[in-house]
């Protein structure tokens, strides 16, 4: 720090005259950049908790990643549209939602990003509001929102209950005609609100529920008292220092600044006046958390920086004519914010700016006004701490070790000499102090040369022939206190305090640009189109040479500029691209842009403490991590702002500062001011990029998953640390889980997912520092790519619900069918037992009785005979009808009607009885089983075997027909009848009555003596 | 009624009441089920097999026990109505007021100690969604709370079972004299799941209607009918159960899109769990009848159905809290936390039963004596 201290001491006392040191650098963000800011005309400023800043400008509301600003579509939104007119207030209003007001309209809303909401609040006043009327919304500590209405006079506060902003505050308890304008605030520490009204200032005690004024000032408050600054006040602020400050309108602002008091004005003009020469209106406030106070407004942005006798210092006003690098320019500042990474947003008429406020160990210094008028060639730190610089055409600018510049004693003693040499001797290009004797050699132009003796202060001026009258580019001592010399014409001299020696003559063209002594004691020499030379410092040999003609150790270029030693084994050489030398293996690895390097234009390497290689290049100063194999660039919003032509020479001081410079140009730094000693914030997920369609990450991210369809499956996701400051510095990790095994490290802020396989995904991604701090929490996005509906589960799971449905059909018709052949089985043997058996076992029987008596009785035997006859006869018949009723041809009820008609008519003409045979064609369609069939069947051969057989009748009817999904069977004859009630049922009606209940139905037998009979069989149909 | 189907009863409405348990047992992030319920966690084991039984095999319980209820009440409807209503009254009401005191003072007394509360804040039983302690709620909102929104939430059941029996004699006329109407308008109402009205649960309407007519019809239910397949029931049950499971993890959370096919698949395979379980669980019954163990536990039915809620939730709460650094925590306090719960009310009911008889009657509406 000491070394910082002297150095700004240096710059406000060496070159206070000509020296330019930046406090302020504002980068400017214009609907020109790219970056999607719809208007130049920026409003409001407001940083979301998940660290997004919204802009409102007078398109509407934008949201700034750092990369990029997202519009929302106004009409999108669930609820009321978001205003597409100018926002120009952006206000938190809870961890997720914010308010807009928009005042062209009269417009004041609540918009929640996550769910993509906004709804108006209206402002809910006693009278119609006035046309002129002006709006200002603010909060107070408590986090009550207030909107005030200038030229209306009153204070509307926020009303949750009512969701509206009503008139219901005590801060409208203003002496009677006083009217509120558009300033208040809330004093947190006094418990008091102030008002500015068009009658004067107004305190309302929240102790006392009082409000005080100059009428009515109970606790004699010295602002109240005082009557100069009660008329006409436009501004009132306490700031944390608690300075009062009050501007007033007379025929133009006046300023006025109190102490804590408010009794005892700190300076009468609050050290504003007379910095700005235009008109100006100071309307608004802003402190850091650096303590710096901004005043803002049209035409104006002042700051004052906190400090002792900060007043007396008084305030610098920020604004350029015309746009620079550094400057901001405007018309009027709308408002000032402060992110949480301490970087300064202002919101301009003229674009959006972003500070970058410097650190004390990062100094960034034209080193005169003039362009190009100083060019340092070299720098050196002596051993008594002094630092000298060497210039060309300028000679030696020397400082003492507090930085109190000194006449530089090379030239006061000068010998008489020409103007050439006297010139030459000015035309200071390397530097170089020996450690041994003290004495500092300083390299010119053609050849010459100065050695100084600290010790007697005297200066040789030596022109050595061994130079060949050629510029000394690079002086080093090595660790035997030789000095080594490398000339603009290729020579590498070494000196022992007695000689020159030649060491190595690359001839003319093969500029030296350096010699660097490595830890084994060889000097690696940079040269001009030859290459880089290792020469062995004890024998002058040249032990190793890297050119860009080698196959296997290759340098990107034969160029060098610049070496390093990192290690042992490493030397780094930049020729144009970064070549990493293997001093052991021999072989050289190049580092060009693909490989991240800002530009294949390397002017300096510096190798810091650390390890860590600072780079100067085209693109300004980047730093190359080893280990972690990675470049970060350094550049405005780091405070870095002179890297492109600080690129001449550099230098470590013993404090480990680094300095770089060039023409009129000085970077001079701390390596650490950079560490970071704070883990990164969290990874924010900036943008969903579905197919060609940005989506609503914020509504995304409040779902429990992604659902994607199946051919949703090409996606990009965005993210970043909204850390505006070092976003790109982060090192970013990303993985895919279900895809990605390991984390991958992100060469970009965007991951692009092309073809994702149906299935569940988290997406994982986590931020380290340079320093490697990992970011405390990952960011996951879980995502899930639907299967088209023939891959889910459900889907294959009633196909295998089908499946088993049939095959257990399946499974269940085979057995029915099993059941229904042994069914078929069980009643054909059951029939062979009932009528094949027995009768087979009468015709045995009869026959050995037939046979016994066939010799003995004749009458016998015919008579048994004849009973066989007629068993085989039945037999037959039965043999019939078991085979007619199973053949599958006979398997319809026509048949049946055909058989019955057939057996009838035999019976009855063989009986000679008249038969009348009626079937309906219905009768034709009913649908009996077989087994059924049969049943109807035998019952109506019973029937007509009785009528034969017992009626004695001359006439039969046979009916069958369908009525009522009922099958009709009616046997009917004229016969003698018989009484149903004392007749024989037999085996002949019970097996009827049997068959006529396995079929359901109903079996009715109408008989009386000498009236005939009638048997009536109704069967139910399916 | 035959001493069998007296048996059928009386292990069903037990079995029913003890897999009550696993249903309150489920302990994915969101406990709420209903027919439509999807899933947001990922599709695992446990997450499958919880959502699997909890939200589908296990569903065929409370219209099992609504059936049975009105084949009971119908079965003794000759008492007369005034009558009827008054012992209703008894073993109903007076246990549900039992029991919605006995679930809010175990929850004020939980939330007395920070650690018990922390338990009692995480289950978030509180029906009117307001899980802050009752002493900041007040006795307003105990009130409330103890006559219409209990934290024992299973109670609606015999809320829903009084009312039916208040109604019953209208539910009789309707079922008898025009059954082709009301039982397929109160099925309809059954199936659409979204139907609610205060009092009247029609989850349970059809369920009892189909009791009342099932015994005024004089319909043997001990026989299985021609027309039915306990393979085909089975099979359709418990694959309807699994199809729907992968769907609910798989469907989007909201939407009729989703809640169509998911309750159109849930009450199909309800109504053939019905059946599976009915007609094809007599072995097990004959089984579990056989064993004094069964028969001294099915005693308790009411008792655990009064107790077990909220005592589970609290305990499940409880042990998934404490068990996260073990394997299949979840599954293992899912199987094991129900039936450890279970046991205790039947020991709490043993000692209550045995001590203080006239209070266990008052708890149980006089069941299991």
């Amino acid at each position: 720090m000491r070394i910082v201290v002297l150095f700004v001491f240096f710059c406000l006392s060496v070159l206070t005259l000509q020296a330019q040191r930046f406090s302020y650098a504002f980068n400017r963000i214009t609907t020109e950049d790219g970056l999607g800011l719809q208007s130049n005309v920026i409003y409001s400023i407001y940083q979301d908790s998940r660290g997004f800043i919204w802009v409102g400008s007078s398109n509407g509301v934008q949201r700034f990643d750092g990369g990029k600003f997202v519009t929302f579509d106004p009409d999108g939104t669930k609820g009321d549209p978001l205003p597409s007119v100018a926002v120009n207030q952006v206000l938190r209003a809870d961890s997720s939602s914010m308010w807009l007001a928009a005042y062209s309209i009269h417009q004041v809303g609540i918009f929640n990003p996550s769910t993509y909401t906004y709804r108006v609040v209206p402002l809910k006043t006693a009278k119609p509001l006035p046309a002129r009327s002006e709006f200002r919304m603010w909060q107070d500590s408590y986090g009550n929102t207030y909107v005030n209405v200038h030229h209306y006079g009153k204070i509307l506060k926020y009303d949750k209950v009512l969701d509206a902003f009503t008139e219901n505050t005590p801060l409208n308890n203003l002496p009677k005609n006083w009217k509120a304008t558009f300033n208040a605030l809330h004093d947190k520490a006094k418990k008091q609100y102030w008002i500015v009204s068009d009658s004067g200032l107004c305190v309302y005690d929240e102790v006392t529920k009082q409000m005080w004024s100059r009428l009515y000032n109970p606790a004699n408050l010295a602002l109240l008292n005082n009557h100069a600054v009660q008329k006409n006040v436009s501004d009132i602020y306490i700031d944390k220092e608690r300075r009062h400050w009050v501007f007033n309108w007379g025929n133009d602002q006046h300023f006025y600044c109190f102490d804590a008091t408010g009794k005892y004005p700190l300076n009468d003009t609050a050290g504003l006046n007379g910095v700005n020469t235009s008109y100006a209106e100071l309307r608004s406030f802003y402190e850091t958390s650096n303590g710096t106070l901004w005043i803002y407004g049209l035409a104006n942005l002042y700051a004052l920086e906190k400090g002792e006798n900060a007043m007396n210092k008084g305030f610098q006003l920020y604004r350029t004519q015309y746009l620079d690098n550094y400057g901001i320019r405007y018309g009027s500042v709308n408002q000032l914010y402060e992110d949480r990474d301490g970087v300064l947003w202002i919101a301009t008429d003229q674009g959006l700016y972003y500070t970058s406020s410097f650190s004390a160990d990062v100094i960034n210094m034209y080193l005169s006004n003039i362009p190009g008028y100083y060019s340092v060639t070299d720098l050196v730190e002596l051993q008594n701490g002094d630092y000298w610089l060497s210039t060309w055409g300028k000679g030696v600018i020397t400082l003492s070790k507090n930085f109190k510049p000194y006449p530089t004693p090379l030239y006061k003693a000068m010998p008489s000499m020409d103007a050439v040499a006297q010139n030459g001797y000015k035309l200071t290009w390397s530097m170089c102090q020996q450690k041994k004797t003290g004495k500092v050699f300083i390299g010119c132009q053609s050849g010459y040369m100065m050695i100084y003796d600290p010790a007697t202060g005297k200066t040789e001026y030596q022109r050595p022939p061994v130079f060949d009258e050629r510029t000394i580019r690079y002086i080093v001592e090595d660790k035997q206190n030789n000095l080594w010399f490398g000339t603009q014409a290729g020579r590498i001299v070494k000196y022992d305090g007695k000689d020159y020696k030649i060491i190595l003559d690359l001839g003319v063209g093969a500029i030296i640009y350096k010699i660097l002594i490595d830890s084994r004691g060889w000097a690696w020499v940079a040269t001009h189109d030859k290459g880089v030379y290792a020469i062995n410092g004890a024998t002058g040999k040249v032990e190793q040479h890297y050119t860009a003609d080698e196959s296997n150790a290759a340098l990107f270029a034969n160029t060098c500029r610049d070496l390093e030693q990192l290690n042992d084994s490493i030397i780094y050489a930049s020729t144009e691209a970064l070549n990493i030398i293997n001093t052991k293996t021999k072989t050289v690895r190049q580092v060009t842009s693909r490989d991240g390097l800002p530009s294949n234009s390397i002017k300096r390497l510096r190798l810091d403490w650390s390890g860590y290689l600072w780079i100067i290049t085209d693109k300004g100063l980047a730093r190359y991590d080893h280990k972690r194999e990675r470049f970060t660039n350094y550049g405005r919003k780091d405070g870095v702002m002179l890297g492109e032509s600080a690129d001449k020479a550099d230098f470590i001081c013993s404090e480990g500062y680094l300095m770089f410079t060039g023409i009129n140009s000085l970077l001079f730094f701390k390596p650490d001011a950079f560490k970071r000693s704070t883990p990164p914030p969290d990874v924010i997920l900036t943008d969903f990029l579905l197919g060609s369609e940005y989506q609503l990450l914020d509504s995304l991210q409040q779902l429990p998953e992604v659902r994607l369809q199946p051919h949703q499956n090409n996606f990009m996701i965005s993210f970043a640390c909204l850390d505006f400051k070092n976003r790109e510095k982060f090192i970013y990790y990303y993985k895919m889980e279900g895809l990605h095994k390991d984390w991958i490290r992100a060469d970009r802020l965007s991951v692009p997912f092309t073809a994702m396989s149906p299935g569940h995904y988290t997406f994982q991604v986590k931020a380290e520092s340079l320093d490697g701090l990992m970011s405390k929490n990952i960011s996951t996005l879980k995502i899930f790519v639907k299967p088209p509906f023939w891959q889910t589960k459900w889907f294959i799971s009633l196909l295998l619900l089908i499946v088993a449905l049939v095959a257990y059909s399946m499974h269940r018709l085979r057995l029915h069918r099993y059941f229904a052949v042994e069914k078929i089985r069980n009643r054909v043997a059951r029939d062979l037992h009932d009528d094949m058996g027995s009768t087979l076992s009468t015709i045995n029987i009869l026959s050995s009785m037939a046979k016994a008596k066939l010799n003995t009785d004749t009458m016998k035997t015919a008579e048994y005979i004849n009973k066989i006859s007629d068993n085989s006869q039945r037999m037959m018949e039965a043999m019939d009808d078991i085979v007619w009723a199973i053949k599958p041809a006979n398997d319809t009820m026509q048949k049946v009607v055909a058989r019955m008609r057939e057996f009838a008519t035999n019976v009855f003409e063989a009986k000679d009885i008249e038969l009348e045979f009626k079937a309906g064609e219905e009768v034709n369609d009913a649908k009996i089983d077989m087994e059924g069939r049969r049943d109807f069947f035998l019952i109506f051969k019973e029937a007509v075997n009785n009528a034969a057989k017992y009626s004695k009748c001359t006439k039969a009817t046979v009916h069958v027909f369908v009525e009522h999904r009922t099958l009709v069977l009616l046997v009917k004859d004229n016969g003698v009848g018989f009484d149903v009630k004392t007749a024989d049922s037999g085996n002949g009606l019970g097996n009827m009555q049997k068959r006529s209940d396995a079929l359901r139905g109903k079996l009715l037998l109408l008989s009386k003596e000498g009236e005939g009979t009638e048997v009536r069989l109704t069967v139910p149909l399916n | 009624m035959t001493r069998s189907l007296s048996q059928k009863f009386r292990f069903f409405t037990f079995v029913c009441i003890a897999l009550l348990a696993y249903v309150h047992g489920y302990n994915l992030n969101v406990t709420y089920l209903a027919p439509f319920s999807t899933v947001s966690e990922p599709l695992t084991f446990t997450t499958f097999f919880e959502y699997f039984i909890s939200n589908g095999l296990l569903r065929f319980r409370i219209p099992m026990l609504f059936i049975i209820s009105g084949y009971l009440y119908a079965t003794y409807d000759h008492r007369p109505y005034g009558q009827q209503v008054k012992k209703r009254f008894r073993t109903l009401i007076v246990p549900y007021f039992i029991w919605s005191a006995f679930g809010l003072l175990l929850t004020f007394l939980l939330q007395q100690f920070p650690y018990t509360a922390k338990v009692v804040t995480a289950a978030a039983l509180d029906q009117l969604n307001d899980n802050r302690p009752y002493a900041e709620i007040g006795w307003a909102g105990m009130l409330e709370r103890f006559v219409l929104a209990p934290v024992s939430y299973q109670l609606w059941f015999i809320v829903a079972l009084f009312f039916f029996n208040l109604a019953y004699p209208c539910i009789r006329w309707l079922v008898t004299k025009i059954p082709y109407i009301w039982l397929p308008l109160t099925f309809l109402l059954f199936f659409v799941t979204v139907i609610q009205i205060p009092l009247f649960d029609f989850r349970g309407l059809f369920f009892f209607s189909l009791g009342v007519w099932i015994q005024k019809q004089n319909i043997d239910i001990e026989k299985e009918p021609k027309w039915f397949s306990l393979g085909w029931a089975l099979i359709l049950f418990i694959g309807l159960c699994i199809i729907k499971t992968f769907m609910a993890f798989e469907f989007e959370a909201t939407g009729w899109a989703s809640w169509a096919p998911l309750i159109i698949i849930h009450q199909v395979a309800v109504v053939a769990g019905i059946m599976a379980m009915w007609f094809g669980a007599d072995k097990i019954i004959h089984w579990c009848v056989s064993k004094p163990w069964f028969n001294y536990a099915s005693g308790f039915s009411f008792f655990i159905f009064g107790m077990h809620v909220p005592l589970l939730p609290y305990v499940m709460k409880w042990a998934v809290m404490n068990t996260s650094l073990m394997p299949m925590y979840r599954l293992l306090c899912f199987l094991l936390v129900p039936l450890l719960v279970l046991c205790f009310c039947i020991v709490v009911g043993t000692v209550l039963r045995k001590f203080v008889p006239k209070a266990y009657m008052a708890m149980t509406g006089g069941r299991g004596f």
